[in-house]
Parts: C-alpha cells; sequence; structure tokens
C-alpha cells in the first residue's frame, strides 16, 4: 500500500512552498531548534539504515541531534543510546521510529518536517509524529500537519508538555513487543463463554443461538461435523445463518 | 432600551392588525391553498365545514374556536406567513398552535412537528382528531406509506432527517414543518439540519417556530438572527405580556387578588442576612481573582435566582481550564449558599438544619472556599440550630411562617368568604400551586397531620437528634395525637411489643413516648413506601369537619387525603364527595410540564387559589385561564398571594420579571435593526448558493497546487458533488449536519465498518473523547480496527473534541476529565493501538466544524466512494474485496473464530492458519499433536478440551440464561443430563 501513495506524498512535498530563506528564530529557546539546524546535511549523508555498531536492544535509539531535548529528562524507564547513523529523531523498535515536532519551532520553519519526511522516505512500519503543542492556537498548524501525516503515512500522536512527549517516546518501547490483550474485549476464563464468544464472532449468529447450538450439539466437534441441513433445523437459526455458520467452520484456514 | 421605545414598537405591530373582518380575501393567499386544500371525500361534517372556509378569519369566527384576542393575532400572524413566535412564559402558545394544526390536520396535507417535548406531544395528540395524526412507523417502508397517507406526524428529528435523505419521505409533497422550542435550534442541531433539506427541495412549503423562552435568545451573539437564519424564517413575532393586546385581553378580566406578607422569623431573616454577606464576599472574591474574565452574570441578585446554574455554566464552561482551583471552588460554594439560602426559606427547620449540619464537617471544611471560617457562617450554624432546639436544648423547631397563614386562610378566610359569596351549594373548591414537588409533600403531610408531628417524622428521617422535647413542643404533638388517635382509633391498633422496645429512647410525658414510639413504627415500616410516593407533584384533600374543628383546635388535622388518587381523576373525586376539596399542585409537573396547572384549572375549576410560592408562569396561566372564562367579578377566583416580603423569595420572584422585560426589550430592540435578506426564506435557490459554492473554490484550489497532467484529472471530478458515506448511527452527532453545509452530499447507510466513507480507501471511525475511552477499554475499539484495516487501505481514527470545551482539557492533559492515572493508561492503550495498527491514521479535531472542513479538504480530487460497496462490506459473503495487507491470506472469519477459542492467542494463531488445514483436520489431531502446533503443553490441553468435550453454562453464568431455558424446553432435560454424561466420559477416557 505504500506504493499507492507515491504520487500523493510526492504531491504534498511539492505542494509546499520553499520559503526563500528560512526563517531564524529570535530566542533560542527551545531545544527543538538545535534539533533541527544541521538535520538536512547529517540525514542525507546517513541515508538507508547504515550498518550500525551492536547496539542494546532494549535500549531507545536517539539521534544527537535530540541531546539537550528536554522530554529526554522524562524518559526514565528504558536506557538511551544516542547514535549519529540513525534517520529518524529516536528509534523505539526494529520497525518503528518517532519523529519529534515542537508546533511552535513548526510555525517557525513549516519546511523543516517536510525535510525530515523526504530524508525518511519510506523507511520504518509505524512512524510516529510526536507533535508538542505548544501553542496557544494550535489549530490551523495542526490541521496542515494531519493532512502531511496523512499522505505520507505517519500517525500522529499528541502531548501537551515535554513530560507526556518522554512519556509517550518511553511507552512506544516498553511496549514494543506487547501483545494486544490490554486492549481486546475481555475474554472470560470460563470455556463455555469463551466458545459462545466465538460463535457469536461469525456475523448473524447472536448470543441466543450460541447458547443454543451448544446446548444442542454438546462440543464443538459435534457441530463441526453437523451437516448444513442439521444446522438450519436448530430453533433461531435458519438457513441464511446455518449456511454462513456453515461455510466459516468448514473453510480452509488459508484462501487462495 | 426604555419602556416607550419598547411600546412603540409594539404598538407598530398592533396597528398592522388586519382585524377580524375578513375584508379582503385575495390578500389571504397564502392562507387560502392551505385552508381549501382539503379532501373531497369528507366523511363528517366537521370536515365539509372547514371546506367551506375559504380564509383564515373565518376559521376564527367559527363557534368553536375559542382564542383570546391576542391569540386570534398570533394565529392569523402565523397563518400568513412564516415566522418565529416569541412569547412571554405562561401566555402559552399552545391553543394557537393547537388550533393550527386543527386547521391543517388533512389527508391532503402532510405536516411535521418537530423538537417537541413528551408531554406537548401528548397534550396535542389528546386534543386533536387521531384521525390525522399518524404514529411513526419504525420500519422505514411503513413509513413510507404513511407519509403518503398525510395528516400530521410528531417526528424525531433523527428519523426525519435520514428519511429526508433517503428520500423516503415526498419532501416536494410536505405542507410544512411546525418547530417547537425553537430557541434551541443552533447551527449544528438535527433540527437546522433537517430544515435545510427540506428547503433545499420543497420551495413552497411553511416553516413555523415557537418559543417561550425569551430569555435563551439573550445569550450568546447574535442568537435570535442565527436562529432565524437556521429556520429560514424572515418574519419575528414578539409576544411580551407588555404587549398593548395581552394587557387588553387580559385587564378585564382580572381576578381578585389578594397579597398576604408573610413576616420571617427572626431567626430566618438574620440567617438570610448571613447568607447574602457570604454570598457577596464570595462573589467579591471571584471578581478579584479573575479581573480579566467577564463576570457579569456574577452577581448577588443572580445567585438567588433559579437559572443560576445555568447562566453560570453557559458563562463558563469555554474558559473552565483557564480557572485556577480557587475560583472553582468559590463557584461551587456559591451554588451550595443557595441551596442553603432555598432550604432556609422553603423547607422545615428541621430539615434545613440537617441540611446545614453536614457543611459543618472536617472533610467540607479542607475542601471549600473558606466560606465556614467566616462570623456569619459560624451565625447561620448557631441560627439554624436555633430554630430546632430551644434555650434548654430542647427539641423545639419552629414551624414554617407560612404554615399558620395558610392554615388561617383554609379554615377562616375561605369559608368566611365562601358565606359571604352566597352561592353555598357548592363546597368551595381550592387550588394551592407551589414551587416543587418536595413542598407539594411538606403541605400535605402538614395538613394532614399538623406541624409538630411531621417536624417530629422529618427529624427521624434526617436522623436529627431528637432528645429531650420541650414542654411545649411535646404538648403540642399530644393533641395532635389524640385527634390522630380519634380519627383512626379502630384503624391501628398501636403493636404493644414494639412499643416497649423502644420505649428507652425518649423519656418524657407518658403521651409523648408513645407518640413516638408510634412515630418510629411508623416511620420504618413506612420508610419504604414514603421513597416511592414521597414527592408527588399533586396531591388533593379535603376537609372532615370544617367548621367545628377550626374553633375547638386549630392545631389537629382536619384536613383528609382523599383516597381515590390512584389514578388522579380529579373529576371522579370531584363528584364523589361534596366535601370541599383542596388541591395541592405544582407548577410543572413531568408528564405534563406547565400545562399541569392549566389542565388542573379546568378539571377543579377552583374557587380559591392559594399561591404558596410565586412563579410568573403560573400567574399568567391563571389571567389566561379568567380571561378565557370572561366571568363577572363575584364569579371570579380569588387569588391568595403568601409572600415573604423584601426577602429574597420576593426579589428573586422580581429579578425573573425583570429579566425576561430585558430579554424581550433586546429583541424588539434587535428586531427594529435587524437585516434580514430577501433570500433567507430559503425559497429561492439563492440561500444555498452559500454552501455549494464548492466547484469554484475547488478549481481555485487546483489552479494554485496542482499543475499540469493532475489538472485534468481534477477537473473531469470537479463537476460531481462530493458525497460523504454516513452509518445510519452518526446520525446521532453533529457532524452529518456539518458537512453537509459544506456542500458535501450526505449519504445515510447501514455500514458496518467505520463511521464515514470518504473514498474508496478512506474509512474513518469517529470517537469522542469519552466514546474512546470506552472502546478502548472494552475492547471495541481494537476489533473496529481490525475490520477497518482489512477492508480500507487507510483505516483513520478520528478523535474529535467537544467544541465547547478546550482543546486541551482541564489540567495538564486532554484526556483528562478523569485522574492522572487513567490518562495516562489511555494514552499508553491508544499507544499500543498504533503499534499494532501501523497504518491507522489518528485525527485529532478540536471541533465537529474542523472535521467537516478537514473531510472536505480529504476528499479533494479522490474518486467517489460507492454506497453499495460501504455497505456490503464486512456484512457477510463479500470476502473482502480491497484486501490489503499480509493478513488477508487467511479466511479472514475463521481467524476471527480461532482468535477467541481457549489456548489460542496473537502470537500462536498465525502457526495454527499455516498448518492447521481446516477446523476438520484439527479435530483428527491429538492433544501432543496440538501442543506441538501451538507450542505449549498447557495451550494444546486447552485447544483439545474446547473441540471434544462439552462445556455447560457455570451456574452463576446470568447471561444467555433465558436463552438455555427456551432451548432446554424445547429438547427436554434429557439433552443436557445426555451431554453431561458424555463430558464425564470424555474426561475419563482422557485419563
Amino acid at each position: 500500500m505504500e506504493d499507492l501513495n507515491d504520487d500523493s506524498f510526492d504531491d504534498v512535498l511539492a505542494s509546499i512552498e520553499m520559503p526563500a530563506a528560512p526563517k531564524q528564530p529570535k530566542i533560542q529557546t527551545s531545544t527543538t531548534t538545535e534539533a533541527s539546524i544541521s538535520t538536512s546535511s547529517s540525514t542525507s549523508s546517513a541515508a538507508g539504515t547504515a550498518k550500525p555498531p551492536p547496539s542494546n536492544p532494549h535500549s531507545v535509539l536517539v539521534h544527537s541531534k535530540q541531546r539537550g531535548n528536554p522530554i529526554l529528562k522524562s524518559i526514565l524507564n528504558v536506557p538511551l543510546e544516542f547514535r549519529d547513523d540513525i534517520i529518524p529523531d529516536y528509534v523505539v523498535g526494529r520497525t518503528s521510529c518517532i519523529l519529534f515536532l515542537s508546533l511552535k519551532y513548526h510555525n517557525l520553519n513549516p519546511d523543516y518536517i517536510c525535510q525530515r519526511l523526504k530524508a525518511l522516505g519510506k523507511m520504518y512500519e509505524l512512524r510516529v509524529l510526536l507533535v508538542q503543542v505548544d501553542t496557544p492556537e494550535p489549530h490551523n498548524a495542526l490541521k496542515s500537519l494531519t493532512r502531511i501525516s496523512l499522505l505520507a503515512d505517519l500517525t500522529m500522536m499528541l502531548a501537551w508538555n515535554a513530560e507526556e512527549a518522554g512519556k509517550i517516546i518511553e511507552t512506544y518501547k516498553q511496549f514494543e513487543k506487547r501483545p494486544p490483550d490490554l486492549i481486546m474485549e475481555r475474554v472470560e476464563s470460563n470455556p463455555h463463554q469463551k466458545l459462545v464468544a466465538a460463535l457469536t464472532n461469525i456475523k448473524p449468529v447472536n448470543k441466543t443461538d450460541a447458547v443454543t447450538i451448544l446446548q444442542i450439539f454438546g462440543n464443538l466437534e459435534n457441530l463441526i461435523n453437523a451437516s448444513e441441513e442439521r444446522l438450519a433445523q436448530v430453533m433461531g437459526l435458519g438457513p441464511r445463518k446455518a449456511k454462513k455458520l456453515y461455510k466459516t467452520l468448514h473453510e480452509p484456514f488459508l484462501s487462495k | 432600551m426604555s419602556d416607550s421605545e419598547a411600546d412603540a414598537t409594539i404598538g407598530k405591530e398592533t396597528e398592522v392588525e388586519p382585524g377580524v373582518v375578513p375584508d379582503v380575501a385575495a390578500t389571504e393567499t397564502d392562507a387560502a391553498p392551505a385552508t381549501t386544500a382539503l379532501p373531497e371525500s369528507c366523511d363528517n361534517l366537521a370536515d365539509e365545514d372547514l371546506a367551506n372556509l375559504v380564509t383564515a378569519e373565518e376559521y376564527l369566527l367559527r363557534k368553536d374556536v375559542q382564542l383570546l384576542e391576542y391569540e386570534k393575532q398570533m394565529f392569523l400572524d402565523l397563518v400568513h406567513a412564516d415566522g418565529l413566535l416569541v412569547s412571554a412564559k405562561g401566555l402559552s402558545y399552545e391553543r394557537v398552535l393547537l388550533n393550527i394544526l386543527k386547521v391543517y390536520s388533512d389527508a391532503g396535507n402532510l405536516l411535521l412537528v418537530i423538537n417537541c417535548a413528551d408531554w406537548e406531544e401528548q397534550y396535542y395528540k389528546s386534543k386533536l382528531d387521531a384521525k390525522y395524526v399518524h404514529e411513526v412507523a419504525n420500519t422505514a417502508t411503513e413509513r413510507e406509506r404513511v407519509y403518503l397517507e398525510g395528516g400530521l406526524q410528531f417526528i424525531s428529528t433523527r428519523i426525519l432527517v435520514v428519511d429526508l435523505l433517503k428520500q423516503r419521505i415526498p419532501i416536494e409533497l410536505i405542507t410544512g414543518i411546525i418547530v417547537l422550542r425553537a430557541h434551541t435550534i443552533i447551527e449544528s442541531c438535527q433540527e437546522a439540519f433537517a430544515l435545510r433539506l427540506y428547503r433545499q427541495r420543497n420551495k413552497t412549503g411553511f416553516i413555523k417556530a415557537f418559543s417561550c423562552s425569551p430569555e435563551a435568545f439573550t445569550i450568546g451573539y447574535a442568537h435570535i438572527e442565527r436562529t432565524m437564519r437556521n429556520l429560514f424564517v424572515k418574519q419575528l413575532y414578539i409576544w411580551p405580556r407588555f404587549h398593548a393586546t395581552v394587557r387588553a385581553a387580559l385587564h378585564p378580566w382580572q381576578a381578585q387578588t389578594i397579597e398576604l406578607h408573610v413576616p420571617l422569623s427572626t431567626r430566618m431573616c438574620s440567617i438570610q442576612t448571613h447568607i447574602l454577606d457570604i454570598m457577596n464576599f464570595l462573589v467579591r472574591e471571584i471578581k478579584r481573582i479573575n479581573r480579566t474574565v467577564d463576570m457579569e452574570a456574577v452577581t448577588v441578585e443572580n445567585c438567588v435566582t433559579k437559572k443560576f446554574h445555568k447562566i453560570l455554566q453557559a458563562q463558563l464552561d469555554c474558559i473552565w481550564h483557564q480557572l485556577n482551583s480557587q475560583t472553582k471552588l468559590i463557584v461551587a460554594d456559591l451554588k451550595i449558599l443557595r441551596s442553603l439560602m432555598i432550604s432556609t426559606m422553603y423547607h422545615d427547620a428541621v430539615s434545613s438544619y440537617a441540611l446545614i449540619k453536614r457543611y459543618r464537617g472536617t472533610e467540607y471544611a479542607i475542601s471549600n472556599s473558606g466560606w465556614t471560617l467566616l462570623d456569619s457562617a459560624e451565625q447561620i450554624f448557631m441560627l439554624s440550630k436555633q430554630r430546632v432546639y430551644n434555650a434548654q436544648n430542647e427539641f423545639e423547631p419552629e414551624p414554617c411562617p407560612k404554615w399558620q397563614a395558610l392554615s388561617e386562610l383554609l379554615t377562616q378566610d375561605i369559608p368566611g368568604d365562601m358565606q359571604r359569596r352566597c352561592d353555598r351549594l357548592q363546597p368551595p373548591k381550592v387550588l394551592i400551586l407551589c414551587q416543587d414537588a418536595r413542598t407539594c409533600y411538606q403541605l400535605k403531610q402538614y395538613l394532614t397531620q399538623g406541624s409538630a408531628r411531621f417536624l417530629l417524622q422529618q427529624a427521624m428521617r434526617h436522623e436529627v437528634l431528637v432528645g429531650k422535647l420541650s414542654d411545649k413542643f411535646g404538648r403540642e404533638s399530644q393533641t395532635t395525637a389524640m385527634a390522630e388517635a380519634a380519627a383512626k382509633a379502630d384503624a391501628k391498633p398501636k403493636p404493644a411489643s414494639t412499643v416497649a422496645a423502644v420505649q428507652p429512647a425518649a423519656a418524657v410525658a407518658e403521651a409523648v413516648v408513645d407518640e413516638l414510639a408510634q412515630l418510629l413504627n411508623e416511620t420504618e415500616d413506612a420508610e419504604a413506601q414514603l421513597q416511592q410516593q414521597l414527592f408527588e407533584e399533586s396531591y388533593m384533600l379535603t376537609m372532615t369537619q370544617p367548621m367545628q374543628a377550626s374553633d375547638a383546635d386549630p392545631n389537629a388535622s382536619i384536613f383528609q387525603i382523599i383516597p381515590e388518587l390512584e389514578q388522579f381523576d380529579v373529576s371522579a373525586a370531584l363528584a364523589a364527595n361534596m366535601q370541599p376539596s383542596i388541591c395541592l399542585q405544582t407548577f410543572k409537573t413531568e408528564r405534563e410540564g406547565a400545562m399541569a396547572v392549566e389542565h388542573m384549572l379546568d378539571q377543579l375549576q377552583p374557587h380559591y387559589v392559594i399561591m404558596y410560592n410565586t412563579n410568573v408562569t403560573a400567574i399568567r396561566q391563571l389571567e389566561v385561564f379568567e380571561a378565557r372564562r370572561r366571568r363577572p367579578p363575584a364569579e371570579r377566583m380569588k387569588i391568595y398571594f403568601l409572600i415573604h416580603a423584601r426577602t429574597v423569595e420576593e426579589q428573586s420572584y422580581l429579578t425573573s420579571l425583570r429579566r425576561e422585560k430585558s430579554a424581550f426589550e433586546l429583541i424588539i430592540d434587535t428586531k427594529s435593526k435587524m437585516v434580514i435578506p430577501e433570500y433567507q426564506d430559503g425559497k429561492t435557490d439563492e440561500a444555498f448558493v452559500l454552501y455549494k459554492r464548492y466547484d469554484d473554490e475547488e478549481e481555485s484550489a487546483n489552479a494554485k497546487t496542482r499543475q499540469g497532467a493532475a489538472m485534468g484529472v481534477a477537473l473531469s471530478s470537479a463537476r460531481v458533488t462530493p458525497k460523504v458515506i454516513v452509518d445510519m448511527r452518526e446520525f446521532r452527532s453533529d457532524l452529518p449536519c456539518l458537512i453537509h453545509r459544506r456542500g458535501l452530499e450526505v449519504l445515510p447507510v447501514t455500514i458496518t465498518i467505520g463511521d464515514y466513507i470518504l473514498t474508496p480507501d478512506v474509512c474513518v471511525e469517529r470517537k469522542s473523547i469519552s466514546d474512546l475511552i470506552g472502546s478502548l477499554n472494552s475492547g471495541r475499539l481494537y476489533n473496529q480496527c481490525v475490520q477497518m484495516q482489512r477492508y480500507y487501505a487507510k483505516p483513520i481514527l478520528l478523535i474529535e473534541f467537544d467544541q465547547n470545551r478546550p482543546f486541551h482539557l482541564q489540567g495538564k492533559f486532554m484526556l483528562s476529565q478523569q485522574t492522572t492515572a487513567t490518562n495516562a493508561d489511555i494514552m499508553q492503550k491508544l499507544q499500543l493501538l498504533t503499534l499494532h495498527f501501523p497504518r491507522l491514521r489518528l485525527i485529532w479535531s478540536p471541533s465537529p466544524y474542523a472535521t467537516a472542513q478537514l473531510f472536505e479538504e480529504l476528499k479533494l480530487g479522490k474518486p467517489e466512494p460507492d454506497a453499495q460497496v460501504a455497505a456490503a462490506l464486512g456484512s457477510d459473503e463479500s470476502g473482502g474485496a480491497a484486501a490489503a495487507g499480509d493478513q488477508l491470506q487467511y479466511n479472514s472469519a475463521i481467524y476471527d473464530f480461532l482468535l477467541r477459542l481457549p489456548g489460542i492467542h496473537t502470537r500462536n494463531v498465525h502457526g495454527v492458519l499455516r498448518k492447521g488445514g481446516s477446523l476438520r483436520q484439527l479435530l483428527q489431531r491429538s492433544q501432543t499433536e496440538l501442543a506441538e502446533l501451538l507450542q505449549s503443553q498447557e495451550c494444546g490441553k486447552l485447544l483439545w478440551d474446547i473441540l471434544h468435550v462439552a462445556h455447560l453454562p457455570e451456574k452463576d453464568e446470568v447471561a444467555g440464561s433465558s436463552a438455555l431455558l427456551a432451548a432446554s424446553k424445547q429438547f427436554g432435560s434429557g439433552a443436557h443430563n445426555r451431554f453431561r454424561k458424555a463430558a464425564g466420559e470424555a474426561r475419563r477416557g482422557r485419563r
């Protein structure tokens, strides 16, 4: 699907006007400014994942230019490793990276993010654009960032202060290999309830049907071996549901 | 605006009065088609009469149309032109509307009434010919049929919007739409959406809107103009109470009113002063802290009026996050003080003491703004205690000052007056109006039981320590008890054992002990039923021995409740007994709203009305009632007002009057300056040009951003109106309306995946913050994302904030309505979601408006979605047309099924799918083979178990048990046992 976006992605980059001379922020307060000053040169030189010296798989890789960013202070529970050979700001997993952007900075240098994205290309599967909302009226900037993130396959996350931003990076690393059980339906331990849940997941079958089916056939073996006609006789099922149920249970796992 | 100016405007309005004379029928072209378009096959006489009428004026001349002069004027205004009618509270446009509905109720017309409350709907339905009033059918096809039958429908707007969009309703044939409670119509609401859809296709039908809340139009910038624009009306009719016609209609029939100024007790008076002092202090404080914020509404005067909460909420909601904690505390405390004030004024001494006592606790002391430390607060606590206990710390609560006055009225003034009136044939009928169910109950208890008993009972209920009764109070309650005992001597033999048991509790005079014990006993067993019937909204009482009792003992209960109140059939109760009857009624009821008073007046036809509290609406209802009856002065009702003069009570009444008046002045002023464009009625296409600029906009956008090859493609698609597919269930939210407003076409379809389909690729799931939290916790969002990712190339999760709330919510974090811990939790879950759905895009939208704008931009130059494809996706069979991603080499249905079986989880499911073959093949495998497949002994055992062993629901499993019962009935109980045996055998075999 990344191929699908080829045109549109280039599109947005093309559509963004390049200012004649990049404005320099008057006060060099936020550390994001230093993070960005020399981005284009170094990131383009390190194009592609250069062979990294072996790194600790448990640490967040941080681009050296992020050194001094206050959000690093709130990353407490995972080790950090500063490196020059990564393109994104943070690498939090084998296939996931994070680009950090403060809205204040974005308002001053709207083309910065586009350059970073150009350098990033299509690398990584999960590409998080971590936006720190630090302006009083963020909506316009957020809207344009939303459009960019849709076109450039970025997942946008918002943080309202440095601690939150740091927490988000930390969490991404910690959750790198976490199964999705936390956000999935709570499944009851009781096997009967599990069976009911599994059966009701087949579209037209409702809870009543599932309970009735289990009552009649007893176990899954009998159910799987039952003929479509037998299923259709079950009260409440009818030919349509029976057909769907039968089809689902007898489909080969792999489709051609 | 000054009074004279207001009157001038009014005068202008009245001079255009066409009069009741049907002079020029030609000018009534507007009304003519409506009233003449009657069916040929009239089957009853009334219809024929109607058919012969030509003008609205003639309709008014008919005998059965009883309208007051100003109501006739309202009727004519609205029949002749579309408009918004704003009437003062209590002037009741209901009758006007009723007559409009009657005029149009006919099979040849299709009339829709929207935005009405339940009680309004009931009211109109009960008064109209059922022949023409159609219920809104449940199914779409049924509705289509009913629409074609014409007549009248009270329809919920959500259904109407969908039917309009799907064109199930013949839009061109709609005669008109009537909008009630028009002040609630804002741009983004469903009603405005429905009206816009209607006006786009129907240029001849009418729109008439009603509102009786002038205050509502004062909130916000140019509220009334905007409302009128949303309603597509050009006329504004204003009917304040001070309108010349209204005054002329009501004044000649004024009832005799007697104001009884009841003085507050000295303690109440000083409590009131102290509460006002504290309020004053807090208001000054709040203004000192927030110098920059507009705090105009926060005044002491407003604090004591009824709508204070709403006003404050409206003003502070949008800046709530900017206020510091101290301000929030003060706002909360102002509300508390208000409730204390109300309690002191209206409730009895005991319950208000119980309430005030709660704010002396330590936990409240640490969580308030500090007012409890003030001297005045100390005084309040002391005084409210003194109201209940006397100097010797004995229980001697003071009765409400109004009670005495009420008793005197009922037992002396009214009977005396009756005698003078000389029509002694009828027993007197008295209506007592009070503000809420609680007061209503209080009065009922007081009248039936006497004050002492009632206060004792309250003390029990609120667990106020009774301790020792004072002599005086003891005597009183004793006499009451005697009277009580006399009344129901046989009915209630005292249970001796319980008396003995509670005896130590009270240790004063014998009689009092007995009384107390009995009371305790009663309260205990009556508690349950008390809770249910505690706060009824109306009661009917009767006086048993009207004359003798009153001179024998003023405190004895001479009132009894009329038993046939189960169904509350007033007329039956009236017919049944010839005793004098007293009816207690609240100003508003759940079931009938403000119409309850009118209904009661009609049924009871009271001779006397006692306003226990004051209320603008109710007073006007009485006026209107009297004006309708047109009786000579001697026969009119006598109205007694019980007022605490120069107190908060009087002030709050005056404030509400003043506020209504100034609201009207504002509206009148606005009307005189209002610029209404010719096209505002939407009857020309001009009005919609504004929304439909879309094409040009896109072209210019193209010219700017796209060059060369892209140009041709975009231009060819520019002619088509962009479409957005919207799930039927999404019509509860504002977003579809706003999308339509931006000129996009909205296609309502029932879709199983996502909420909005923008292009064939883009599918959006909208979540408000509370939804987001809920669905992340329940796992629903995960399933929705699985589905979206399966069928769409670009799934989007739209996180939408409320526009009235700040984008970054209170405290530090946007999701932080709860504690920070749960926030972090939600953010983590959201991150986990993005980890598992790397292709899921997130949109953070500050408001539905912003979302609509974004949608429009996202659709630029993109292909249109197909409704049929979208509806078919995920429902069944379809298979997965836009199959994208690696997961789809598996059959998705079986993937989901397997994932829910015990022993299979997200990590090993892929192995099973690759090597398992099919479910049948899995059945053949032994437990060890399965364990190998799943790479775990434990999992293998679980899966084998679930495949081959019957599992029965556990006893405590509530869900599905009813189905189980039904099933076991059908197949007999044998089935149950058979499976259990089979399961047992299987288990044994395995061992």
